[in-house]
């Protein structure tokens, strides 16, 4: 993905370069912008189904995280193998044994709840994540009440995606966790027009 | 700045942050980015400038050399290839030639010009397109976009607040003299002496 002005090449921002300005005040840290192909772009207003979702889904996860032996990182960035991009995934599910001296560039399940960056949720994300070889991508949707399960990564992108509907249950392949039934996750949760 | 003049990139359905001229005057001042990357910040974005080729900076020099001596007015200066602050603050374009009011003390970029001239060698579009709008609401009344492939020198004049400029005419005819509209005293340089052998 490349930018262009006019018929001039964008100079992609790179995640060291960020890093870096947050660092030194360039940049705010409560900033809510991340980075994706060398642009800083912004991160879109929390709707409640957002975070009523990213709620439960923190809290099912984060009772089992030490029987587990993994950790849950909230909105933290996710180093990926193009220097340009540093997405800041809504959950990732990480090692619990790791180097805290810096971001994590691997992890067991990315989540990302897509209320009204659906494209980008799905189509600019999904290959940063595959790349850093993530086995499990889970892209809730919860107005349609549904998920797409992203699996098989290849340095491309994920090879498999599926859909789980909302009346059945789920578990992640990689992280040692009680079924998440989805009707309990998305009771309650209307769109904001409904 | 609001208006026709922004520019809106987007990453799926969100936005796109722009980078401010004062933030990354911070970075180069700073060591987060280089100060001689070629690059310069427009609606936002680092832009890669094209590169230097031979026509692009004997076109460039010539110019120079054809207005400078013309600047006997204290008030203005020749100034090439350096910043330009528009009011847009997420651009800080770099005219290649630009006839710019005297900015001595405290040192700042020049806020205000009498010409701007870019050399298009295959960035046409960015030069006709993209910065005139920025320069347009600097209040600049006229800029030259000189295209040397296609041999001719776009003229645009009457800039609006919004929206770049009210006229644009070409000159095509090599005979023809390039006539500054408000800079006065440069001699007589015909569009034929501008492009010779390039």
């Amino acid at each position: 993905m490349a930018f262009t002005v006019g018929e001039r090449e964008v100079r992609p921002l790179t995640a060291d370069e960020v890093l870096r300005m947050v660092e030194l005040g360039i940049l705010d840290d409560d900033e809510p912008v991340e980075l994706l192909h060398g642009a800083l772009v912004r991160v879109n207003a929390k709707s409640p189904a957002h975070e009523e979702t990213k709620l439960f889904l923190t809290q099912w996860l984060a009772e089992n995280a030490r029987r587990g032996g993994y950790a849950v990182r909230v909105e933290a960035p996710l180093l990926v193998p193009d220097r340009t991009s540093l997405p800041e995934p809504d959950l990732a599910v990480v090692q619990a044994e790791r180097d805290r001296s810096r971001h994590p560039d691997a992890a067991l399940l990315v989540i990302e709840v897509a209320v009204s960056s659906w494209r980008t949720d799905t189509r600019v994300k999904p290959a940063l994540y595959a790349a850093a070889g993530v086995p499990e991508l889970w892209v809730f949707e919860p107005h349609g009440k549904r998920l797409h399960v992203f699996d098989e990564p290849t340095p491309a992108g994920y090879d498999r995606i599926r859909i789980v509907e909302g009346h059945e249950s789920v578990t992640p392949q990689h992280v040692d966790v009680p079924p998440l039934s989805l009707p309990e996750l998305f009771r309650g949760l209307q769109p904001p027009d409904a | 700045m609001t208006g026709t003049t922004a520019m809106r990139f987007t990453v799926g359905e969100r936005r796109v942050r722009p980078l401010t001229a004062a933030e990354m005057l911070r970075m180069v001042e700073l060591g987060v980015m280089d100060a001689h990357e070629p690059v310069e910040l427009l609606h936002g974005m680092l832009v890669r400038r094209g590169p230097k080729t031979p026509a692009h900076e004997t076109a460039k020099t010539r110019l120079m050399r054809w207005l400078a001596p013309g600047i006997r007015d204290e008030r203005f200066d020749v100034r090439v290839g350096s910043p330009f602050a528009v009011p847009d603050p997420t651009s800080l374009p770099e005219p290649d030639v630009a006839v710019v009011e005297r900015v001595e003390e405290p040192p700042a970029f020049p806020t205000a010009a009498l010409l701007v001239v870019e050399i298009a060698d295959g960035t046409v579009r960015t030069d006709l397109e993209v910065k005139p709008p920025l320069y347009a609401a600097a209040g600049v009344p006229e800029v030259w976009v000189v295209d040397v492939g296609r041999r001719c020198v776009h003229v645009l004049d009457g800039p609006a607040a919004e929206g770049g400029y009210a006229r644009h005419r070409v000159i095509e005819d090599m005979a023809e003299r390039l006539v500054p509209g408000h800079v006065d005293g440069v001699e007589p340089l015909t569009l034929g002496g501008l492009l010779a052998g390039l």
